[in-house]
């Protein structure tokens, strides 16, 4: 059986993969709300009514509006 | 704030905006899990539609801080019962978020105290 010259390079090519993927799986995977909570939902000039209406609908409740970046 | 802290009858809307330049993508599974309390709605806002909806009924100068270019972000804004986005100021806007939860804790020590 052949022996792996440098083994130590094939560790680094493998976990550079595995950060290129984590880093593609965390850009461009899926988006998953926590679990109890609707689906993240775009906001667009189109459906900027529809957040407004969704909002005022729970006007019997106290709302608490945030505005944040992700990084 | 913990889910302890804050009152049932409480509804989070968390809107993400890109704003620094490593927001490339709207927030990962990760990031959304932040927020992980089952009052919460999480939105992304690529476009900032909503920046200046809430910014045409804030007295001048609120909140303050917060402003990338023309939109607010990193900010918490408090809707009492009745009030209506797009029509009624909020009755209390703090930002940095960070920096704003004494004031959110007090915000609601006081409506307790009021009811």
């Amino acid at each position: 059986m052949a022996r792996v010259r440098h083994p130590w390079l094939a560790i680094l090519i493998a976990a550079g993969i595995a950060i290129v993927a984590y880093g593609a799986w965390s850009n461009w995977g899926p988006r998953k709300t926590p679990p109890g909570q609707p689906p993240l939902t775009q906001l667009t000039a189109a459906n900027l009514v529809s957040f407004e209406a969704q909002f005022n609908a729970e006007a019997n409740h106290t709302r608490l509006l945030l505005l944040l970046s992700p990084t | 704030m913990s889910s302890k802290a804050a009152p049932p009858h409480l509804r989070v809307f968390a809107v993400w905006e890109p704003i620094l330049p490593t927001d490339l993508t709207s927030p990962s599974t990760p990031v959304l899990a932040r927020l992980s309390d089952r009052r919460v709605v999480q939105f992304w806002d690529p476009a900032h539609v909503l920046s200046p909806v809430l910014a045409r009924h804030l007295p001048l100068g609120e909140p303050g801080c917060c402003l990338a270019g023309n939109y607010m972000w990193d900010e918490v804004a408090i809707f009492p019962p009745g009030a209506e986005l797009g029509r009624d100021p909020p009755q209390w806007i703090s930002g940095p978020v960070a920096d704003s939860m004494a004031g959110l804790r007090a915000q609601f020590g006081q409506r307790k105290s009021a009811h």
